[in-house]
């Protein structure tokens, strides 16, 4: 019982965007992917979920993704675009209500599980005062928590999420990684895409990073997050304690 | 009772008294009664054909052109995620215009359904056109100035046709076709037509859903088990005959498309999916609303309904533009 994702390769005419990537995330596991800007990190995830042309295998659980039906898929693996436009201003119980699309729900005329999946999940994001609003009067922070209620709302096993936590103040950044926490510890697995080391060290199960679409390291946080690490993947010096991580001027 | 309901309802009642008052409303003067009893064959000969023949199917394609052109300006609109997509903005009415046009320059247009085939096919290959284009540019704004492109090099060769058109009366009924019309429909025309606007609205409804979940843009909705290229299809192929029909049934009006769906957009949640069949229904309303007007308006020459929606809708579309948040 596992996403994983084999040989993973993504190229745009000449480029190389991914090479040769392997990438597991099981059930109750917080992945974190890092690495700087152009290291592969969405196209992987695109890829991964089939939104990408791609060369490599992923399966679900056992099935093989390239079987799969896009609705089989969605009830599989809830996915969070880096870029998250909102073409109408649907209400934000009508946008968390999309998270059932693959189970034939239409938002306003929710019944039976859809609905208890759609109120759960606003209650988990803390999103019930604002449940009646448009979403396009919502704050940054509170838009985060209203895509993370629409990945959640579709109770796959699996979520992908590029970068939930970019664009939010500290407060609001560890909101979002605690919806995500709660969401593995229920059983979940999920993978999230972080700029953040300081956020990945405190809250990411496991680590996998990459630098021009390679894996340069893998494995649990703690072992795998170094001071090292961060100079040769960022050409930055940072400081590596149990409280954190500080990069240095 | 939803809310979706109720307002579909109200539009369909409000719709019918439109009906009712274009039956009514005409240069013979008819009181409701004598109105009715045209309408069911009961009345005096005179009244029966006056209703039966003139002013019910006028009203009729009045309402289904209006209703398809709005349901196909709401389906658009849902897959391109803008609401200034329209048949005619981006240039598919235009197209299929110039089908409609070629059949009538070429003398066959009284073979049974050439014109609705031409004009749908006309509509098709500019939805097809538009949607590879809307592939590869990202942007909406420049799929909008890609339609007005289509707009202008297909007026091109509409003005090649209708300058080596062979007769005055093939030149006068080519132009004709272009202001817009439902003056002298029958129930024949509406017949040729209908089953395309049947199976292009059956088409886009089948696709409602799809729109509501690209709400959130292509990556999320195709996460969220969308089949794009299924539901491009569906809207392309939908929306194409919705237009070919409206055009072959009363040749080019524009800005339904846009004004309807706007009207109806506020009173669904903004729900793309939702505002479908209400757009219909909003179309429809308008454009025999409108057709009562011209019909009313004093003069000799009556002003053509294309004419009268162009006047209309020119200035709201500018307006919706100017209002819209974030621009394109």
């Amino acid at each position: 019982m596992a996403l994983r994702m084999k040989n993973i390769a993504v190229r745009k005419a000449a480029a190389v965007l991914v090479e040769d990537v392997d990438f597991t995330v099981d059930p109750g596991r917080l992945v974190a992917i890092i690495g700087p800007n152009g290291a592969g990190k969405t196209s992987l995830l695109r890829a991964g979920i089939g939104l990408e042309d791609h060369r490599g295998s992923v399966s679900v659980d056992g099935a093989d993704w390239a079987s799969l039906s896009p609705t089989e898929r969605a009830r599989k693996i809830s996915y969070l675009p880096q870029k998250r436009p909102l073409a109408w201003p649907l209400k934000v119980r009508d946008i968390v209500a999309l998270g059932r699309f693959a189970y034939g729900a239409a938002p306003r005329s929710l019944a039976g599980t859809d609905a208890r999946a759609v109120d759960a999940a606003i209650a988990s994001c803390s999103l019930e005062p604002f449940a009646d609003r448009a979403a396009d009067t919502l704050s940054g922070g509170e838009e985060a928590r209203l895509h993370c209620a629409r990945a959640f709302a579709a109770e796959t096993p699996y979520i992908l999420a590029d970068e939930p936590a970019t664009s939010l103040d500290p407060y609001h950044q560890r909101q979002v990684m605690k919806l995500f926490k709660g969401y593995t510890e229920r059983g979940g697995g999920a993978a999230v895409v972080l700029h953040d080391m300081g956020l990945a060290a405190h809250y990411a199960d496991d680590l996998l990073v990459l630098k021009q679409g390679r894996v340069v390291a893998e494995g649990p946080t703690a072992s795998t997050l170094t001071a090292d690490l961060i100079e040769d993947v960022y050409g930055v010096k940072a400081r590596v304690t149990d409280d954190g991580v500080t990069v240095l001027p | 009772m939803s809310r979706d309901l109720r307002l579909s309802l109200t539009l369909l009642t409000m719709s019918l008294a439109a009906f009712f008052a274009a039956i009514l409303l005409g240069p013979t003067p008819l009181s409701p009664v004598r109105a009715l009893a045209g309408l069911f064959g009961q009345g005096p000969s005179g009244d029966n054909t006056v209703i039966q023949l003139i002013r019910a199917p006028r009203a009729v394609a009045a309402f289904l052109t209006g209703g398809s052109l709005a349901l196909a300006g709401a389906a658009l609109q849902g897959l391109l995620r803008n609401p200034l997509a329209e048949p005619g903005v981006l240039g598919v009415t235009a197209s299929s215009i110039f089908g409609a046009t070629l059949v009538i320059y070429f003398g066959v247009a009284s073979a049974g359904p050439a014109v609705p085939i031409a004009a749908v096919a006309g509509a098709l290959a500019a939805t097809a056109l538009i949607s590879v284009a809307a592939i590869r540019l990202r942007s909406v704004a420049t799929l909008i100035l890609f339609g007005i492109g289509l707009s202008s090099f297909i007026g091109a060769l509409m003005s090649l046709l209708l300058s080596l058109a062979p007769t005055p009366f093939t030149l006068m009924e080519m132009v004709n076709w272009t202001f817009g019309s439902v003056a002298n429909r029958s129930w024949q025309d509406i017949a040729l037509a209908a089953p395309f606007m049947a199976a292009g609205g059956a088409l886009v409804l089948l696709a409602r859903r799809g729109y509501t979940a690209l709400t959130l843009g292509e990556d999320a909705a195709a996460a969220a088990g969308l089949d794009l290229q299924k539901h491009r299809l569906l809207t392309v192929l939908g929306t194409g005959l919705l237009t070919g029909a409206s055009v072959s049934l009363a040749g080019g009006i524009g800005f339904v498309g846009i004004v309807a769906p706007h009207i109806v957009r506020p009173l669904t949640g903004h729900d793309p999916g939702a505002s479908l069949a209400p757009s219909f229904l909003a179309g429809g309303l308008l454009l025999t609303l409108a057709d009562i007007a011209i019909r009313l308006l004093p003069g000799t020459a009556e002003l053509r309904l294309g004419v009268l929606a162009a006047l209309i809708g020119a200035p709201v579309f500018v307006l919706i533009s100017l209002r819209r948040r974030g621009g394109l």
